[in-house]
């Protein structure tokens, strides 16, 4: 035997249908999104990854470059190269002492 | 047919209990192990070592900078070549083609014997070395050598030997070579494996150059990519504290050229140099020869790393005389004027006769006479005039026997034995530097009072510590104690004047006339060396110690010659080295007469 419901009961009935439905798509857009994200930040791992490497073999370079800027800055280095350009150590100096006063102008 | 309406509800329910009765026992049950596992494979914890400080010069030139070296080890399993294939292709990369040998000498004659020997020899002792450690059945893992350059690694990568690898490992770097090793100290390893360093200020001051280890504990997928919506903490490694020492390397440079060229010259088995401002203790150089190469400390003997500036004791001889002199006119019992009555001839004191080190004898020489010529027989008298435990008391005022606390690992005290157990003889040899273990920065500490007014310092090697490049702390210069009166110290600044000018001392002086018009202080001493209680025939040690300009001292130097075969005197010996020094220092510093 057929059920009958009134009007006022169907039209709530399909309210709250609506709802669940667009509960459920909202749920279902936000688990799309949130596999999405997960995906790009995999990708992002990644990268991190490869700018770590990148970062540790600068650090490495820039190392090398102080330690080869520091032998070729070294006293030794410097010194031998003052003699190829043809400079000479310095020797003697002669110390000059300030004249005193003889007289004042007025 | 109704009887399937009831067996295949029940028989899913029975699949779908049994699947529930597996997960409670995979989820629940064994949650603990297979988080373990997971955890494993996922989580990742990674070493982030802080850097090590580095030391450099007061002119912010690097002494000692951070670099980064291999391990080069062998997982024997993964080898598939032959352990003498691989020994052979790996020994000719790895031995150095520079002998020690082609160093300067007086790093050479320290090193390890096999290091002495040409190339070809030392790649067929490490091709043997590296097949027996490749051929060793008990092991899986060994390491085949250490300190191992970039270049040499990508050498060693090019060749594509499997089961080969390399581990990184925290290295120094010496731009300077070993200028200033004995200070420098190295970095080596302790029983832990853990970075640590050893001697001089890599060994003193280790924990500020330490740095802190840091991690990072993250999770990672399968081709090890960090999972970023994962696990991840962070700490920070903290990295070590650098050093600006008070050493100028221009003046180093200066002591160590003459220093090497003097040992040459007089065929010295080694010798000393230091640098001091007596006016705050500061140290502005410090050299001895024979040196070790701190970049390759491993090639030589253990016995070579102490450094002799500090950690070396010797009877002072005549250059202790100053001080024993600064003592009587400090307590008023002489003055420069007071004549000797004493100094006549040679004195017997208990039991012992003391003569001068010539035979030479003057009668009634004033104090700055006796100081002049070095007179054993008049510092006898001198040392008469005061109580033996006041002359004790004096010489430890001065900071004999005991650390001077210069900032440097393996300083050594020396020896000044105590008053009780003198017997006479003993505080007559005392007045002339026999009887007692210096060393040399005991030496010119004791002396920089005569130089500033009767203040002492504590000798200091570093000026600031760099926390971070905009952040330092400085190190004040630490004032010890007022050992002479003010008046004393000015009064034995002018008997070294003279002493300088009148005594052999001033033959070497006079050999260099940019220096004639400068007033110097300063005193030679001949010391002889004893062993087993006597003393060697034909041994000494030449020293010489002063101060310029003597009114206004800039610099105290002591140059230490050790068993020059050329001139056992140190007047001949270390007197030429300590003027030719002074010349080089004056000009430096532009100062005038």
């Amino acid at each position: 035997m057929k059920k009958f419901i009134s009007e006022k009961e169907y039209k709530r009935s399909k309210r709250f249908n609506c709802i669940l439905t667009i509960l459920f798509l909202v749920l279902f857009i936000l688990v799309i999104l949130q596999v999405l994200f997960a995906n790009q930040l995999v990708e992002k791992g990644e990268e991190i990854k490869i700018l770590s490497s990148k970062i540790d073999r600068i650090k490495k370079e820039n190392q090398k470059i102080k330690e080869l800027i520091a032998n070729e800055t070294s006293l030794d280095k410097v010194l031998s190269k003052a003699k190829e350009m043809g400079m000479v150590k310095l020797t003697s100096v002669i110390h000059l002492s300030a004249p005193s006063t003889i007289a004042f102008s007025r | 047919m109704s009887w399937r309406y009831r067996i295949c509800p029940l028989l899913f329910f029975l699949a779908f209990f049994s699947i529930a009765i597996r997960l409670f026992y995979l989820q629940v049950k064994k949650q603990e192990e297979f988080r373990i596992k997971a955890d494993t494979q996922r989580v990742f914890t990674q070493k982030i070592s802080g850097r090590r400080g580095e030391i450099f010069s007061k002119e912010n030139l690097p002494l000692v900078l951070n670099k980064i070296s291999y391990l080069v080890y062998a997982n024997l399993p993964e080898i598939k070549e032959k352990p003498k294939v691989i020994a052979q292709l790996l020994a000719k990369i790895l031995v150095e083609k520079e002998s020690v040998t082609d160093l300067d000498f007086v790093a050479s004659i320290s090193a390890k014997k096999r290091e002495k020997d040409p190339y070809e020899i030392r790649v067929i002792e490490k091709e043997k070395e590296l097949e027996e450690r490749l051929s060793d059945k008990n092991l899986v893992w060994v390491p085949l050598s250490s300190k191992v350059s970039e270049e040499k690694k990508e050498e060693i990568t090019s060749l594509k030997l499997t089961g080969i690898g390399f581990e990184e490992l925290n290295d120094r770097a010496y731009p300077q070579g070993s200028t200033a090793a004995f200070l420098l100290g190295f970095l080596g390893k302790d029983i832990n494996g853990e970075d640590t360093g050893y001697f001089g200020l890599e060994g003193y001051y280790n924990e500020e150059l330490r740095g802190q280890e840091g991690e990072i504990i993250g999770e990672r997928d399968v081709f090890n990519i960090p999972i970023l919506i994962g696990r991840f903490f962070k700490k920070s490694p903290r990295n070590g504290r650098s050093l600006i020492l008070n050493l100028d390397l221009g003046i180093q440079k200066i002591v160590e050229e003459e220093l090497k060229a003097g040992i040459i010259k007089y065929q010295a088995s080694g010798g000393t140099v230091i640098v001091l401002n007596p006016k705050n203790g500061q140290v502005l150089a410090m050299a001895s020869f024979p040196v070790y190469d701190p970049s390759s400390w491993q090639d030589y003997e253990e016995i070579n790393f102490k450094n002799p500036a500090i950690a070396d004791s010797f009877e002072p001889g005549s250059i202790l005389k100053p001080i024993i002199m600064s003592i009587a006119i400090n307590e008023g019992r002489v003055k420069p004027t007071t004549r000797c009555p004493k100094c006549s001839g040679p004195r017997k004191i208990g039991g012992h006769i003391i003569r001068t080190f010539d035979n030479k004898y003057h009668p009634n020489l004033t104090m700055t006479e006796v100081l002049e010529y070095s007179d054993n027989v008049g510092m006898t008298y001198v040392g008469e005039l005061l109580d033996k435990k006041e002359l004790y008391n004096y010489l430890d005022k001065f900071g004999f026997g005991k650390l001077t606390g210069i900032d440097l690992q393996e300083e050594a005290a020396g020896e000044l034995r105590k008053p009780e157990d003198w017997y006479e003889i003993d505080r007559a040899t005392v007045t002339f530097g026999q009887g007692i273990a210096v060393t040399a920065i005991q030496m010119v500490q004791a002396m920089s009072a005569i130089a500033n007014e009767g203040r002492i310092y504590q000798p200091q090697v570093v000026s600031q510590i760099r926390i971070k490049e905009s952040k330092t702390i400085n190190i004040k210069p630490k004032f010890k104690k007022q050992v002479l009166k003010p008046k004393t110290a000015k009064v034995l600044t002018e008997m070294l004047v003279s002493t300088c000018e009148k005594s052999p001392l001033h033959f070497a002086r006079d050999r260099i006339p940019e220096l004639k018009d400068y007033r110097i202080a300063a005193k030679s001493g001949t010391a002889q060396i004893s062993l087993g209680g006597r003393y060697i025939e034909g041994k000494t040690i030449g020293s010489v110690i002063g101060f310029v300009p003597a009114d206004n001292p800039r610099f105290l130097v002591l140059v230490k010659l050790n068993e020059p075969q050329a001139n056992p005197w140190g007047a001949n010996t270390a007197g030429p080295i300590f003027f030719n020094i002074i010349k080089e220092l004056l000009l430096y510093y532009g100062i005038s007469p």
